[in-house]
């Protein structure tokens, strides 16, 4: 009898690389995420292209949306196929065989959830370029922040792993749903309210936090110290539940156990340092401020040339605001006009940052006027110069001439109203409003159309209000129908 | 040999199986339903529904809701997301085309179990809300819940059960978004007030169309699953 010997791998001989790449080949293939990536685009186009679109065109105030309104919407996903992923095994019954298998299980577990992730991610910048190459083609000034998409990409890869680990650990059908549901409940409760209210610092690790005000990042650099903590919270995250996974699955192999062991440690230190240095952080006007992680020249304002257009006065803004100046121009004019040769007359209007000029507290809320919005003014030097800050714009510069209340509201406080942003006394409110009245502004109309109001008989009030009250409430009442 | 034994092979020993009721019998009809909701998962479904009423009643009574504003809408909006997923998937079969060919009942079972288990979710969020301040009240998580549920039950009619949860969550990320930007469409219903018979009347549709697809249909086999 003979037989014949059959030449074994030795144990140190490793898997090679093609073999690797084949599996996460198959897997990304099959992987269900791919029917899911024209949903993705959809829902990206509704929800955070959409917001985006509606923001100036700003770099750093766009690229929001990523955090706020994208992230969110692609876990919800990523979470929900990770866990029908990792729980394909337990569904299909195989545990058993790819136990048994020449691989490690945690190796196959790994190739799954790697090709999820992959797919989730390429979802993720692909409609991060698509978000950026929209910016691009109206920005004047500046460039793409990368710190947003890279803390994106950390917090995806962390609930695909939670995920993939929900259904690895509990496969079923329901753990897909329920972990999709519990990835938005952690975003919009976890982080909104449970750790706002209790913990307000350890709250600025949820990537949706709110928008920027519309100059950040534009007079100084938006400090990147917390989405370096958020990466490496999230990428912590990510790093422990793919190591505790291949605890849970090493089956009698020590070095996959002890390799699993360092990366669950690894990852939990990142986490966990994550966390120690949220602690730490504090909220400022450019940002939020972690010492341990903070660069002090970022500090440091943005240098730029104004751009200027000459009209009674000089009138210069920062670059990035080059579309909206002729708007500006046409709404300061007729004021300029009216103080020229005045004592004390500003000689020059300069765009400053909102972060630098105090909040005038008389600032209203226009959003009706629909050009210019949100603005507060301070009138300093010798010849004096006014700083005039820009906090809300349009999404796009409407046309010249339009009238802004906010703006031209801004110039006449800081020129006729106290130092220092206070609310104004009884006649600098009144000559400010005749003032507005003149320029053409919003005010004259309104407070016309409060006098007739106000001088009408408090039954017939009362009558117009029962009779119009929902109207008026929604929206759908001008002042002209003001009796 | 009696009808209740039969012989596996030749010489094994023959082994005693419970003995079948006759069809048509209260006792075969309850069997049969015992058996669909079991191989529908129906229990734990019930288990993921009375979750998602006891994060309400924890969300009504830690204040995780805004008094007021587009937010307030946010999280009853997801819980009611999360009902309808749980339905949807309920739907998937394990068995396949066996019982599609021998099951004369299954179009009213599938059809009883869903519309059991919407009621039992409109039922379990209601109770979860009870004796506080739900925005919008029982009537909006009674319209949000079928209009999602429908929209989940046709989801496992297209993609299969397993994934039919899709369907509803996408839907929920465009009713959060149509909430915050007050759109005013009916077919956005969680974005309308109440009592909005358009808005009802959508979802009502959808809900009728979705049972009327999974009863007729089932949900989709596919051969991943």
């Amino acid at each position: 009898m003979t037989s014949a010997t059959v030449p074994l791998r030795a144990q140190s001989e490793r898997v090679s690389p093609t073999c690797r790449a084949r599996l996460l080949r198959l897997e990304l293939r099959r992987s269900t995420m791919i029917w899911l990536l024209p949903l993705l685009g959809a829902l990206f186009y509704f929800d955070a292209f959409r917001t985006a679109a509606g923001y100036p065109p700003f770099w750093f105030v766009r690229s929001s949306v990523i955090l706020h309104e994208l992230v969110p919407d692609v876990s919800l996903f990523a979470a929900g196929v990770a866990a029908w992923t990792g729980s394909r095994e337990g569904r299909c019954q195989t545990v058993d065989l790819v136990t048994i298998a020449a691989r490690p299980r945690w190796a196959t577990a790994l190739a799954s959830f790697a090709a999820t992730t992959i797919w989730t991610l390429a979802a993720f910048l692909g409609c991060v370029a698509v978000l950026y190459g929209f910016t691009a083609t109206q920005a004047s000034w500046g460039g793409p922040p990368w710190w947003p998409v890279a803390a994106g990409a950390a917090v995806l890869c962390a609930f695909c792993a939670l995920g993939f680990a929900a259904g690895l650990l509990l496969p079923g059908r329901f753990t897909a749903p329920l972990a999709a549901l519990v990835t938005f409940l952690v975003f919009i409760v976890a982080f909104r309210v449970v750790l706002d209210e209790s913990h307000p610092t350890f709250a600025v690790l949820s990537p949706m936090n709110s928008v920027p005000h519309g100059d950040a990042g534009v007079f100084f650099h938006y400090f990147p110290d917390l989405y370096i903590v958020q990466i490496m919270f999230f990428a912590g995250i990510a790093v422990a539940v793919l190591g505790g996974l291949g605890l849970a699955t090493a089956s009698g192999s020590r070095i996959v156990w002890r390799t699993a062991a360092v990366v669950t440690a690894l990852g939990l230190a990142a986490a966990c340092t994550g966390v120690g240095l949220a602690g730490t952080a504090s909220v400022e006007a450019n940002g939020v401020v972690i010492p341990a992680v903070h660069d002090a020249a970022s500090d440091r304002p943005v240098a730029y040339t104004p751009v200027c257009q000459q009209g009674a006065i000089p009138v210069c803004v920062q670059p990035a605001f080059r579309a909206y100046l002729p708007d500006l121009v046409a709404t300061l004019s007729p004021l300029i006009h009216q103080f020229a040769g005045l004592p004390g007359a500003p000689v020059r209007v300069e765009q400053s940052s909102s972060s630098t000029t105090p909040e005038l507290s008389v600032a209203l809320s226009a959003t009706e006027i629909g050009t210019l919005v949100g603005a507060s003014a301070t009138l300093t030097g010798n010849p004096p110069v006014l700083h005039l800050a820009l906090t809300e714009l349009p999404s796009q510069p409407e046309p010249p001439g339009s009238q802004s209340l906010a703006v031209q509201d801004a110039y006449v406080d800081a020129f006729i109203g106290p130092a220092g942003g206070t609310l104004g006394d009884q006649a600098q409110a009144t000559i400010e409003a005749a003032l507005l009245d003149n320029a053409g502004s919003l005010p004259g109309a309104a407070a016309k159309a409060a006098n007739r109001f106000a001088a009408l008989a408090p039954s017939v009030q009362r009558a117009w209000l029962a009779t119009h009250l929902a109207a008026l409430r929604s929206g759908r009442i001008a002042l002209a129908q003001i009796p | 040999m009696t009808p209740g034994h039969s012989r596996t092979r030749a010489g094994a020993e023959s082994r005693i199986l419970p003995r079948l009721p006759s069809w048509g019998s209260g006792a075969a009809g309850s069997r049969l339903v015992r058996l669909y909701v079991a191989s529908r998962r129906v229990p734990v479904a019930l288990g993921a529904l009375v979750g998602c009423s006891l994060v309400l009643r924890a969300a009504l009574e830690w204040h995780w809701i805004p008094s007021s504003g587009p937010l307030t809408q946010q999280l009853p909006v997801l819980l009611e997301a999360g009902t309808a997923s749980v339905i949807a998937v309920s739907t998937y079969s394990p068995f396949g085309e066996p019982e599609r060919a021998t099951g004369r009942w299954i179009p009213y079972l599938r059809f009883g179990t869903a519309g059991a288990l919407t009621g039992i979710a409109v039922g379990l969020l209601s109770a979860g809300a009870a004796a506080a301040h739900l925005p919008g009240g029982t009537l909006d998580v009674v319209r949000n819940v079928a209009g999602m549920t429908g929209i989940g039950l046709i989801s496992a009619a297209v993609i299969g059960g397993g994934l039919s949860w899709i369907g509803p969550m996408a839907y929920l990320v465009l009713s959060e978004y149509a909430i915050l930007n007050a759109w005013r469409a009916p077919w956005i219903w969680p974005a309308r007030p109440p009592h909005a018979a358009a808005a009802a009347l959508c979802a009502a549709l959808v809900f009728v169309a979705g049972a009327a697809i999974i009863t007729a249909r089932g949900a989709r086999q596919r051969a991943a699953e």
